[in-house]
């Protein structure tokens, strides 16, 4: 059996924490392409929940394919020198989950697992196809509320224009 | 079974895994069951441009490359990546990964590009090595600072009887009553190589301690790591969550 970096109880413990996110983060999911890509674009940032926990909010958004992007929950563990993913809000491509052999094609979210970490795969291979969106925003709202952010104060107090 | 029954189970089963789904003008997704580490299928796509076929990754492959957080630009990723899309014939067009289909030979094409990008994703096992080599900088830097430098000495080796520094000690710690020999231990490979290093010194009939700080004591391999055990005294599992306590260990050691 492999190492087991987190547990599925920390795992869920991760996502639960709330994250504020800062007043300016808006202005910090401003995406930029990256040198090596001209095709992609990136935003990402930092936040320190409480208990000193480190998250990275991290998104790709394809400019070729507006339906090939992905928003990202990284975790930084203080001890070790890489980031864990524990969610991945990814657009339309194929996927198939190693450990059950289910194949699929469509938006889908990876979810961090125990069990595929003790089979020797990566944190967050699993994944479970997904209509609860169909663009990179609307995969970032979902990615908020289900990750537990905390929107800046004045945020909150503004009405929502549509329900 | 008969060869040419295997030769026809092959041939059906790879068909089947191939088709090409239609997703806009002259755009075909290509279907297949090649995929990166985490599962995602590689992204391609059969397109006509003009008169002409061209298979292309709509710049999918680095965006997915970019979730390892990797600095593509340094490292020398760029001359990895320049030489692996040179070597199958593709180009890099900023980024967009692609591959004219020469003569209709659109088998030929596809193989050749699923090789590509199959190399191309293994780049990121790059990253984890490196990643590795960090945690023995983070061994010296810590006990360079838990360890008063005269009581110290990294990459130590017996002066007269191992001129070559074969059988070197990561951190001589120099106790007054008994000299400790402490070993970082990366992984599997230098577990096993410390263990034939303490073996060698025992030989030589000096009287030393023996401490190891693991990256993941739980990486070790079971056997390995009871060889180990059989010859090593204190072990700490990690050095993030053990600081205190290893400093603790040290101070208990040089005061005696």
């Amino acid at each position: 059996m492999a190492a087991v970096q987190l547990t599925d109880e920390d795992i869920n413990k991760l996502i639960q924490i709330p994250k504020p996110l800062p007043a300016n983060y808006k202005r910090l999911l401003r995406y930029r392409a990256k040198p090596t890509s001209e095709q992609h674009e990136e935003a990402q940032f930092d936040i320190e929940a409480s208990s000193e926990r480190t998250f990275r909010v991290m998104i790709r958004k394809n400019l070729i394919n507006p339906l090939d992007f992905s928003v990202i929950l990284g975790y930084i563990p203080k001890e070790r020198l890489n980031i864990l993913r524990l969610r991945r809000y990814n657009g339309i491509h194929e996927h198939t989950n190693k450990l059950e052999g289910v194949r699929f094609r469509g938006f889908h979210i990876h979810y961090a697992t125990q069990r595929y970490q003790e089979a020797g795969w990566d944190i967050d291979d699993y994944a479970e196809p997904t209509e609860k969106y169909g663009t990179v925003d609307q995969a970032l709202e979902l990615y908020f509320n289900e990750c537990n952010f905390i929107k800046p104060e004045d945020e909150k107090l503004q009405p929502k224009l549509l329900e | 079974m008969e060869l040419t029954e295997v030769q026809k189970d092959f041939k059906e089963k790879v068909c089947d895994e191939i088709r090409l789904i239609p997703e806009g003008l002259s755009r075909y997704v290509v279907s297949h069951p090649f995929t990166f580490d985490d599962g995602d299928h590689y992204i391609i796509v059969l397109k006509k441009i003009g008169e002409n076929w061209l298979l292309t990754d709509e710049g999918h492959t680095i965006m997915h490359l970019s979730y390892e957080d990797l600095d593509l630009k340094h490292g020398g990723y760029k001359e990895i990546i320049d030489n692996i899309v040179s070597a199958f014939g593709l180009d890099n067009r900023q980024g967009e990964l692609v591959l004219p289909v020469p003569e209709t030979r659109f088998g030929d094409a596809l193989f050749s590009f699923i090789q590509a990008l199959v190399k191309l994703s293994d780049i990121k096992y790059l990253q984890r090595e490196r990643i590795r080599s960090l945690f023995m900088e983070e061994f010296k830097g810590f006990l360079g600072e838990a360890i008063p430098q005269q009581y110290r000495q990294f990459d130590y080796a017996h002066p007269e009887r191992d001129p070559k520094r074969v059988y070197t000690v990561d951190c001589l710690l120099k106790a007054s009553k008994r000299p400790v020999f402490i070993f970082g231990i990366i992984n599997d490979s230098k577990c096993q190589t410390v263990t034939n290093i303490i073996y060698w010194w025992e030989k030589q009939g000096d009287h030393f301690d023996i401490t190891a700080i693991f990256e993941n004591q739980e990486e070790i391999n079971r056997k390995v790591l009871a060889r180990f055990s059989d010859v090593c005294g204190r072990q700490f599992s990690n050095l993030p969550t053990n600081r205190d306590r290893i400093k603790g260990y040290i101070s208990e050691v040089l005061a005696k």
